[in-house]
């Protein structure tokens, strides 16, 4: 099964995510927080993660520069309602984040789930190269 | 050899003595008179007579005095006179210095018994002979004291001619200078009366003053009341300054002995002034001490009064004259100058010798063009010797400067009318000409000012008529400033007919009138103007001026303006709410996407899964569902939930501005991009078909890649024929169409695209708000309302071009985007 991090505050969007790719046939991990998120990090070991970015305590930012430190290749894709996010700068050299932003609310779920997959296909070829 | 005449006859029979008395010095005789006293003539026979009789008397002897030829003219012996004195001719003829009688001629004589006649001399020239008659012996003692005695008493006799002849050449000097006195001042001459001469005596040690009846006349007082003395004399003159004059007149007469005249003024008992003339000589004694002073006196009162009033006309007409003209000249009948006055030096820089002497047409000669039309009928006038008037000619100065000079002139006639010349003036205008150019320089110029104003300015009088109408106010009525000159406002420019009280009040208050953004309908537009009426206060003219500027333009930037200002805010606050409505958006929308798989996925294996678990079937679930109108509530809920994400969006298109120029673009790959895009789209939301819409192109060539943010201009375009193909649709109809047409605007600077439909069209009151926000004619639930006032802030402030529309009822809609060819932030 693929695992895949599903972070944000907003419990019916946490719930529509984990309940889309149930049906999907993944593993959906829910975290509320970026705390919780990186706590889970210690058990639990996802392909890649949905991040929100406007949080309670560290936000979708912090979380991933956070976890990317971490041994765990993992790869995120950043999901936000704030039109007017950008990814920072020193996240963009990030190879494991996705540069497509996608915007809430998701329209085409499918899409979403492209995307990721495309990310992970990319990522296993180059992870095999290495 | 002066002789004497042999009878001496006293000049004239109103000859007149008066204070007729024998001083030590001699006689004092005051003559006046017709006919002149010769320096010759000399003395009275009576006096000679006085002579020989005195001598005779104190000597004891006969004496004779004899005259031309040796005849005996004054005699002891008053029976002798008449005698010729045979002896005497020799004497006379200078032959011999004296002649004794012989015993016989004295016998003949029957009178002497000896006698001698000697020589008498005056001043050195001898003139008779004195006979002294008497027993010889006595006459030898006695003849040359006898002939002394003579002398002197001749001499001293003498001397008081000579003084009376001075006196008399005096009076004549006096008579000439009133003489010319009364041919200046011809009204005055028989003010000048002979009788109206009094004489006067001032005896220096008493005071005493004796006056002939004529002063009491002249001074019109009484000889039995007033008593001439210095003092009371003074008296009638109450003027301190001329109290000065007696000591003066002692003064000057002590320290010579030159006799003189002056004016005086007193006091008449009738309160009024006389004036009069006095002339007056010292009266010496031996030793040359002045002891008194006589004179005459004539009243001049008449003279003095008209010429004082003579020296006031002719100051007043001096006064008159110059003020009315520089200079005066005169010409003489061949019209050459003979006489120049004044400045014509000063201003023409000729000396009236350069002048007098030549015709003006040599004067002129080289600064005029004498066959200009003024110059000929200028000479024509003087040919013809009538008078002009201010005739003013151009005249260049010797040392260059520039002069405009003005004349006028008069011909002037003797008594039979032959023609002698014309007098005339002449006037320096240079100062009043450069004030004339000067006056329509500025006149000019304010015209101009006035007329290159862009607003209206029309001057009226305190009755509403027009005194001032400018380029403008012409170009608005059509009507000209000549035309409307005069006539009433209400008739030249009707739509002020209202404002007539308002114009009253800014006249009667001396206070503007203002009316801003005043609205009227012109050629089924609306039209703003503001007015402001200004009084004209200066120099007591009543009336104002109204100045009408139209402000339609400004008023629509404001609008636009008050709209971007209001898109912004909305910008700015849909940036603080997207993210709050999008987190609950996409739950219902996720979730709602979710649920239609659950339900309507008959492959998804957890479907499969939980079905067969339930016992459930996926076909009579899918029917029922599907009975139920299930599918489509979940479509409507994605459908709504998509509009509401674009509404979030389009609001949030107010917050972004421009991020830079943009690159280029060929602007009709990115509208054909955007048909195909419109066709997609329209297609899936089913509201219309776009491919039924015929689309004409019409691109110009030569349009040049244009600076833009293509994403945004497309958007801009969606918008456009989203909004064109919708309005069609609405008007229903068929042969729908869209004319889209780019070119460049006819100065080079912007590029433009046309997009025209055929559908209904739209009012006026439509048109106008047809880029504010949330404005939408569509039903409730279609439109958003923003779509065209987000295609207006792309356009006007992200890409600083332009967004217009021309539309009517019926006639379809015509939108044009123009985008600047030069990117914004460069320009």
């Amino acid at each position: 099964m693929r695992t895949l991090l599903i972070l944000d505050d907003d419990s019916a969007v946490r719930r529509s995510f984990c309940d889309f790719f149930e049906d999907h046939l993944w593993n959906p991990v829910p975290a509320e927080s970026g705390e919780e998120a990186l706590a889970l990090l210690q058990s639990v070991r996802p392909l890649a993660a949905i991040v929100d970015v406007r949080l309670p305590g560290i936000n979708g930012n912090e979380f991933i520069r956070q976890a990317s430190q971490l041994l765990t290749p993992l790869k995120f894709l950043v999901c936000t309602g704030s039109p007017e996010y950008r990814i920072p700068d020193d996240l963009q050299q990030l190879p494991n984040l996705c540069p497509r932003i996608f915007n809430k609310p998701v329209v085409d779920l499918r899409e979403l789930e492209r995307e990721l997959i495309r990310m992970l296909d990319v990522q296993g070829t180059c992870s095999e190269c290495d | 050899m002066a002789r004497v005449p042999e009878t001496i006859t006293w000049p004239s029979k109103s000859a007149m003595l008066w204070g007729g008395r024998v001083h030590q010095t001699g006689l004092g005789i005051w003559v006046r008179g017709n006919h002149e006293v010769k320096h010759a003539a000399l003395l009275e026979s009576t006096k000679l007579q006085d002579i020989c009789i005195t001598i005779a008397d104190k000597t004891g002897c006969n004496v004779a005095i004899m005259g031309p030829g040796g005849r005996i003219i004054a005699s002891s012996k008053p029976e002798r006179i008449g005698i010729i004195h045979p002896g005497v001719a020799l004497i006379l003829d200078g032959q011999v210095d004296f002649f004794d009688v012989t015993e016989e001629m004295a016998r003949e004589s029957g009178v002497m018994l000896e006698g001698r006649s000697l020589p008498l001399e005056l001043e050195g020239k001898r003139i008779g002979s004195v006979g002294v008659a008497a027993p010889l012996a006595e006459s030898r003692r006695y003849s040359a004291i006898v002939q002394t005695c003579v002398t002197v008493m001749l001499e001293s006799e003498f001397a008081h001619r000579n003084a009376q002849a001075r006196l008399n050449r005096l009076i004549e000097s006096i008579k000439r200078t009133k003489t010319i006195l009364r041919k200046s001042e011809k009204r005055l001459r028989e003010m000048s009366e002979l009788g109206r001469i009094g004489y006067w005596y001032w005896d220096l040690a008493s005071g005493n003053v004796e006056w002939s009846d004529q002063v009491y006349k002249l001074f019109q007082l009484d000889p039995k009341q007033f008593i001439p003395h210095i003092e009371s004399i003074m008296a009638l003159s109450p003027w301190p300054e001329d109290h000065h004059r007696d000591q003066e007149l002692i003064r000057s007469l002590s320290q010579s002995r030159e006799s003189g005249f002056y004016e005086q003024r007193f006091l008449l008992p009738g309160g009024s002034t006389g004036y009069y003339l006095s002339t007056y000589q010292g009266v010496y004694d031996d030793q040359g001490r002045l002891l008194a002073i006589e004179g005459s006196i004539q009243d001049i009162t008449g003279q003095k009064r008209s010429r004082l009033t003579l020296e006031l006309s002719e100051n007043r007409f001096r006064d008159f004259a110059s003020s009315a003209a520089d200079w005066f000249w005169e010409m003489g009948p061949d019209l050459r100058f003979t006489f120049l006055t004044g400045r014509v030096e000063e201003v023409m820089g000729l000396s009236p010798e350069q002048i007098i002497g030549h015709s003006r047409r040599e004067i002129y000669r080289d600064t005029q063009d004498f066959d200009a039309p003024h110059w000929q009928q200028h000479f024509h006038t003087l040919e013809n010797h009538l008078p002009f008037s201010n005739f003013e000619a151009h005249w260049i100065r010797p040392d260059g400067g520039s002069r405009f000079l003005n004349f006028s002139g008069k011909p002037f006639f003797d008594a039979q009318g032959n023609f002698l010349g014309y007098r005339g003036v002449g006037g320096d205008i240079t100062a009043r000409k450069q004030q004339e150019k000067e006056l329509v320089r500025l006149r000019n110029y304010l015209v101009n000012i006035i007329d290159s104003m862009p607003s209206i300015l029309i001057g009226v009088d305190n009755s509403e008529m027009i005194t001032q109408w400018n380029k403008e106010a012409q170009h608005s009525t059509g009507i000209h400033f000549e035309e409307a000159l005069g006539k009433p406002l209400s008739k030249m420019f009707p739509r002020l007919t209202q404002e007539l009280s308002r114009i009253h009040r800014a006249i009667h208050t001396r206070r503007k009138q203002v009316d801003r953004k005043r609205s009227r309908q012109e050629g089924g537009e609306v039209h703003y103007e503001d007015m402001t009426i200004y009084p004209l206060i200066s120099n007591g003219v009543e009336g104002a001026v109204i100045r009408l500027d139209d402000v339609t333009e400004q008023v629509r930037m404001q609008e636009m303006m008050i709209q971007a200002e209001k898109m912004l805010s909305v910008g700015g606050l849909a940036a603080g709410m997207a993210h709050e409505i999008n987190n609950p958006l996409a739950g219902m929308m996720q979730t709602a996407n979710v649920l239609k798989n659950r339900l309507t996925d008959t492959r998804m294996p957890a479907n499969l899964r939980a079905a067969e678990a339930m016992g459930l079937s996926m076909e009579i679930l899918g029917a029922y569902l599907q009975e139920r109108g299930i599918p489509r509530m979940l479509d409507d809920i994605q459908t709504s939930g998509i509009r509401l994400a674009e509404i979030v969006e389009n609001m949030l298109s107010f917050a972004r501005k421009g991020e830079g120029g943009g690159s280029l673009h060929d602007l009709r790959e990115l509208i054909d991009k955007t048909l195909v895009l419109a066709a997609t789209d329209y297609s899936l939301k089913k509201q219309y078909d776009f491919k039924m819409i015929k689309i004409v192109r019409d691109y110009a060539e030569d349009l040049p890649p244009v600076p833009c943010e293509r994403a945004k201009i497309q958007q801009v375009l969606l918008n456009l024929f989203h909004n064109g193909a919708e309005a069609m649709q609405s008007g229903g109809g068929q042969h729908h169409q869209f004319n889209v047409r780019t070119y460049l605007s006819k100065d080079r600077t912007m590029a433009c695209i046309e997009i025209e439909d055929n559908g209904p069209g739209m009012d006026e009151s439509v048109r106008k708000r047809i880029f504010e926000p949330f404005f939408t004619t569509k039903p409730v639930g279609v439109g958003t309302g923003l779509g065209l006032s987000v295609c207006y802030f792309i356009i006007t402030e992200i890409h600083k071009g332009e967004i217009t529309v021309v539309s009517k009822p019926g006639k379809g809609a015509r939108f044009v985007v123009s985008l600047p060819m030069v990117p914004p932030g460069r320009a």
